[in-house]
């Protein structure tokens, strides 16, 4: 259980982060990975 | 791929297959895990490299600042995650010592704010031409996307501008304040640069020679 509330967390984090990089211009820094399909035109 | 971008796969492959989630909240996963697991991993290489060689907080400025106005104006970029993260130790960690050893002697407020105005100005006439730059990998298509983020590079830019001018204009009660500006100035130059076409075919040259040294693309 515990373990899954972990996952849940890390997955939480990561969304978020995903979606802030999503509404900006690039990553944070000078590597841009392919932005997934989902969150293209945000 | 390299070891974080492996690392980010694998660790939302497992989160997926855990939480039962579908294909595209695995692929946001991943991407959200390669951005913070970059961002940690440059961070602590330049900490450790700005502690050893005693210019830690300069090269930190540079760091956030650069990653902070950077979301907004987009920039060149290296195609492999290797070469952007050796590129930006490198830039980071050479702009940090500049502006604690190099750029460290200190002028009269008025040529500082001279210096200032004249770099600020310089870089609000290339965002205006160039904001925002993107590249295949995050293409910016849509208009109303490109005006927001036009508006916030602005803002931004505005704001270290005035984070530039208190810093000098303190750094005659408190001396620290004179690199702080001075790594500010830097962050702004640096970035600044990896907008225009110039900035742009050098960051390519470095993105083709440090792959080729590393052996891989």
């Amino acid at each position: 259980m515990k373990k899954k509330n972990l996952f849940t967390l890390i997955a939480a984090i990561a969304t978020a982060f995903a979606a802030t990089i999503a509404t900006s211009a690039c990553i944070y820094f000078a590597y841009q990975p392919e932005e997934p399909e989902c969150l293209r035109d945000k | 791929m390299i070891i974080i971008e492996r690392l980010a796969h694998r660790i939302a492959d497992k989160i997926s297959l855990q939480l039962e989630l579908d294909k595209d909240q695995n692929a946001v996963i991943a991407y959200g895990l390669i951005g913070i697991l970059q961002v940690i991993t440059l961070f602590i290489v330049i900490s450790i490299f700005g502690h050893i060689f005693d210019f830690l907080y300069e090269a930190l400025i540079v760091f956030f600042s650069v990653g902070f106005i950077r979301k907004s104006t987009g920039g060149a970029h290296a195609s492999t995650m290797n070469a952007c993260n050796i590129i930006s130790i490198m830039s980071i960690s050479l702009l940090g010592a500049s502006a604690r050893y190099l750029f460290n002697y200190h002028l009269n407020f008025y040529a500082n704010l001279t210096i200032t105005i004249f770099v600020y100005a310089m870089s609000f006439m290339v965002f205006y031409f160039r904001v925002p730059v993107d590249n295949p990998n995050k293409p910016i298509v849509k208009l109303e996307k490109i005006k927001r983020l036009r508006r916030e590079s602005f803002f931004k830019l505005t704001l270290f501008f005035l984070l530039t001018i208190a810093s000098i204009k303190l750094a005659s009660y408190y001396e620290g304040f004179y690199s702080i500006g001075v790594s500010i100035i830097l962050a702004i130059i640096w970035q600044v640069f990896t907008l225009t076409k110039t900035g742009t075919l050098l960051l390519d040259k470095l993105d083709t020679k440090v792959n080729l040294i590393l052996g891989k693309r």
